[in-house]
């Protein structure tokens, strides 16, 4: 049954019970991940200064390469009084890449009904389609505020999908791993020496001062020294920001993706290497996607694939 | 399993056509026959078309991710690509309600699949099967036999078949040679017997049909996996006229290991009926038909007393028609009463004496003066028996004869029951030249016509060929119930008529090999493309290489060979002897009152016929009565 279907056969049954005002649009404001945007200075490694590195040229990766990434969509359904209620479809895979073939080795899915616990403990549902994912109350009963809650519920729950699917990947292959977005505040991939976190978000910046300057006018095919990011969770890791493509003419953050590796003594050797082979990952270009200047093709076939089940 | 059905908002499935995907080295190509499992209901159909596309947003992304040098267009990652395949269907099961695909999984077709979707389980099995296997289904590393039905190929349902197919590529005859195989072997006991009747129209295309052809393995597995013995057919005769010395056989088929290939000489009965086909458009008006009509009721054949004269006449040959005009003309000249014979006009007698004088001089060879007449078995056709008419070194208007004269007499027996089978295949190849969609209406024409449109009710079948479909009468391919079109011309492809065919299809058929059909009829909704085995019989071409034909020789010595043809035991000085000095129309009116006999005596036979010598005596002139005056007599 397709999600569309899902979701109306969902507000149906919220309608049914009467407490509920069934909904179907999704207010702007919960739109994409909720980011802070925020400077965090981090700890220079390599270095005393933060400097632009040329890299060199690009060269793929010679071993088979892992993708991973995760989706999410999910939309309100009504509203509990005035606590939202909302239903989401959270997925994450695993596609490796063999020969320059793609082919998923793992996958997993699962449907939220997002709510204030309170609520949901209230909602009387017949079936199993969704699994409750409550969070807490909060002081401030705003409607937009719950939402932003449910959207980090969903947000959490998926990147607890992600780390489960990766983790059983890994059990079975020590191919090399890109993971999309950061790998610091996930314990499976913060110490894995065979895993590349590749973050396209800028909301939390490295530097200030001088030092941003430096990160976010980076030239084309060059790195930045390797530093520890200050916002790390789990384990220390190692980063650098690369820029893929030119920004010249287009903007700051455009082709810039900040690196990260566990903390191994051989992170900084295996930088450039690591990013020649991440520069050779730009293409094919994974247009039409917006975000194709920071959007690794193999990141994308994942995310294609995700939605197109 | 190979794929899965894919069906969208702007390419949805409906119940003529699908879409499915498959992996990129699934064994599934143009033509390939596939059966689609959805809930409660299988379709069969066949692949259409193909499309291949990547994820590529335009060309010009691949531009800019090459960084304009194509030489740096190497990726790690292949993208991400389909492979679609347009589907049209050939069947639902069950067939009502009449619903769109589903989105079920294709598998290929294996040989029961084959059977159903193309519905031969409704004629292949049974109390009566009426299957004839015409070639092989290969898709996918699978074979399956195709057969068609024997009721909408040979009647009475449909009838008749057309192949269409560009020149040298052996594929026209071939196909028709391995029909015909396949027919004899395989049309049903309960139908009757069959015979066909195949003009060999040009060079030595259907001279050597009882000789048999080199096979490859492959040939003979073919032939095994469609139930069919390969081989030459067994029964095979051979006619063809005269040349115009009317003793050598105007045919390639003149060696002498070959079995003999008969003459086909007619007179003025059998000519009479189709003088239409003769005369030009000019020449037929009422009152020349009323003539003809007269002469062929009241005079040809029988004894005729001309009131009007007081003469009879007995008129059976065309040299005795001569005899007869002249006995009129000399009447009216003689009386000058009128110029009025019978309520005929002289200049209407006059027009058609000239006319029908000029046919045994046009189709010399073919027509004969003195009727002695040598034809095709009418009444005595043989069950599985092919009769060649070899008319390819004839003119064009001795050929429209045999042809209308041909299948009149055909039509003819057939109605009346009484041919000695109960159908016959007519095969007729060049269509373009003898029923071309454009110019004047012909008599042949219009006998193709008429045997399209209303042969099958009695049993008499056209197989025609063409090179090109688009320039034959519409009436006369869109009567075959059965066509099939071997590998074809770009420009043939691109008229109209083959509108109906995806590109894909057209492709196919312009680079098509040898061997390889595609094929229509009635019971398959959609074009099937099949191979055939190369027929177990000698090629034309090889043919005259084996049994070249016997070299052109003198009256004499054609004469012999003709009798010794007839019996070894003939003396060819014998016979030498015998003619010599002969007048040639008394040779050849012996010789064919011999072939025509086949006596156990031969020499004997055609000694009797030749008749005794007249030999020509010179009479010297009477000296004279002496004069009775003296020379020297001044007043004498």
């Amino acid at each position: 049954m397709s999600r569309a279907l899902l979701f109306e056969r969902l507000r149906r049954a919220l309608g049914r019970g009467g407490q509920v005002t069934v909904a179907s649009t999704m207010p702007p404001a919960v739109e994409g991940r909720p980011d802070d945007y925020r400077l965090a200075p981090s700890r220079l490694i390599e270095g005393t200064e933060l400097r632009a590195t040329p890299v060199g040229a690009a060269a793929a990766c010679p071993e088979p390469l892992a993708f991973l990434d995760g989706t999410q969509r999910y939309e309100v359904v009504g509203y509990f009084d005035t606590v939202p209620i909302v239903a989401a479809f959270i997925a994450a895979a695993v596609r490796l890449r063999v020969d320059g073939r793609f082919s998923t080795v793992e996958r997993a899915e699962r449907r939220l009904l997002v709510s204030r616990q309170d609520v949901l403990a209230k909602l009387r549902l017949e079936g199993d389609d969704f699994e409750p994912c409550g969070f807490d109350a909060s002081d401030q009963v705003h409607p937009l505020k719950e939402l932003e809650n449910a959207h980090r519920a969903i947000d959490r729950a998926r990147s607890g999908l992600e780390q489960s699917v990766g983790a059983a990947f890994r059990r079975s292959d020590d191919a090399w791993l890109i993971v999309d977005g950061v790998i610091s505040d996930a314990p499976i991939w913060a110490r894995d020496p065979r895993a590349i976190g590749i973050s396209k978000s800028h909301a939390t910046l490295p530097f200030a001062g001088p030092d941003l300057t430096t990160y976010l006018t980076l030239p084309a095919l060059h790195r930045t020294s390797v530093f520890e990011p200050a916002t790390w969770r789990f384990a220390k890791v190692h980063s650098f920001g690369l820029r893929l493509w030119p920004h010249e003419g287009q903007d700051l953050l455009h082709g810039l993706v900040r690196i990260e590796v566990a903390e191994t003594d051989q992170s900084i050797e295996r930088a450039d290497e690591l990013s020649r082979w991440i520069l050779a990952e730009r293409v094919p270009l994974s247009r039409p996607d917006p975000r194709w200047d920071r959007l690794l093709y193999g990141v994308a076939t994942v995310e294609r694939h995700l939605r197109a089940r | 399993m190979i794929g899965q059905v894919v069906a969208t908002e702007l390419k949805p499935s409906t119940p003529h056509q699908f879409l499915f995907w498959t992996a990129r080295d699934a064994q599934v190509g143009i033509g390939s026959i596939v059966r689609v499992e959805g809930p409660g209901r299988t379709v069969y159909g066949v692949v259409t078309d193909a499309f291949a596309y990547s994820d590529l947003a335009t060309p010009m992304d691949a531009v800019y991710a090459a960084d304009g040098d194509p030489a740096g267009a190497i990726e790690p990652s292949h993208r991400s690509e389909i492979r679609l395949y347009q589907t049209a269907v050939l069947r639902h099961v069950p067939e009502e309600p009449l619903q769109s695909v589903p989105l079920g999984v294709v598998y290929l077709a294996t040989d029961a699949d084959v059977g159903v979707a193309l519905r031969m389980d409704a004629y292949t099995t049974g109390a009566k099967p009426t299957g004839v296997p015409v070639g092989l289904y290969a898709a996918g590393g699978l074979e399956a036999p195709i057969q068609i039905d024997a009721d909408f190929l040979l009647g009475p349902e449909a009838a008749h078949l057309n192949i269409t197919g560009v020149s040298g590529l052996a594929t026209k005859t071939s196909a028709v040679e391995f029909f015909l195989t396949s027919i004899f072997q395989r049309f049903p006991a309960h139908k009757g017997r069959i015979a066909a009747l195949c003009f060999n129209v040009k060079g030595p295309d259907l001279l050597f049909l009882d000789q048999p052809g080199t096979l490859t393995d492959e040939d003979r597995r073919l032939y095994d996996r469609l139930g069919l013995e390969s081989g030459p057919f067994q029964h095979v005769r051979y006619f063809a006229p005269f040349k115009n010395d009317g003793v050598n056989l105007n045919t390639l088929r003149t060696n002498p290991d070959l079995k003999p290939t008969e003459p086909l000489v007619w007179g003025l009965r059998e000519v009479l009926d189709y003088t239409e086909v003769l005369l030009n458009r000019d020449d037929i008006d009422a009152k020349a038909d009323g003539f003809i009509d007269f002469l062929a009721e009241r005079v040809v054949g029988k004894e005729f007393r001309d009131e009007v004269s007081g003469q009879t006449f007995l008129v059976r040959t065309f040299a005795e028609l001569e005899g007869f005009f002249k006995a009129i003309f000399e009447f009216l000249e003689t009386t000058g009463r009128s110029e009025i014979w019978r309520t005929h006009h002289v200049a209407t007698i006059r027009k058609i004496r000239n006319r029908l004088g000029n046919i045994s001089t046009r189709s010399k060879g073919l027509v004969t003066d003195d009727g002695e007449v040598n034809d095709l078995p009418w009444g005595n056709f043989e069950d599985r028996n092919i009769y060649v008419v070899d008319v390819a070194g004839l003119d064009p208007l001795a050929q429209d004869l045999v042809f209308a004269r041909i299948v009149s007499k055909l039509r003819e027996h057939l109605e009346r029951r009484d041919l000695g089978v109960e159908h016959v295949v007519v095969f007729v190849d060049e269509l373009n030249k003898y029923a071309p969609q454009e110019g004047h209406d012909t008599y042949v024409r219009k006998m193709l016509l008429d045997l399209s449109e209303r042969g099958r009710y009695l049993g008499l079948v056209l197989f025609s060929a063409q090179q090109f479909r688009s320039q034959v009468h519409k009436r006369v391919v869109g009567n075959a119930g059965t066509s099939v079109f071997g590998r074809l011309d770009a420009d043939e492809l691109s008229t109209p008529g083959y509108g109906i065919l995806s590109p894909a299809i057209k492709a196919k058929l312009a680079a098509l090999p040898k061997g390889e059909l595609m094929l229509r009829h009635p019971h398959f909704t959609q074009p099937i493309f099949v191979k055939f085995p190369r027929p177990s019989v000698l090629s034309g071409r090889e043919g005259v290489e084996r049994f070249p034909p016997e070299v052109e020789v003198p009256f004499e010595d054609a004469v012999a060979r003709r009798l010794r043809a007839l019996s070894p035991a003939v003396s060819v000085n014998r016979i030498k002897d015998l003619v010599a000095g002969r007048a040639t129309d008394d040779v050849v009116r012996a010789l064919h009152a011999t072939i025509r006999n086949r006596p156990d005596d031969v020499t004997a036979f055609f000694t009797k016929c030749l008749g005794r010598e007249i030999k020509v005596r010179s009479v010297a002139p009477r000296a004279g009565v002496a004069s009775l005056k003296p020379a020297d007599d001044p007043y004498a």
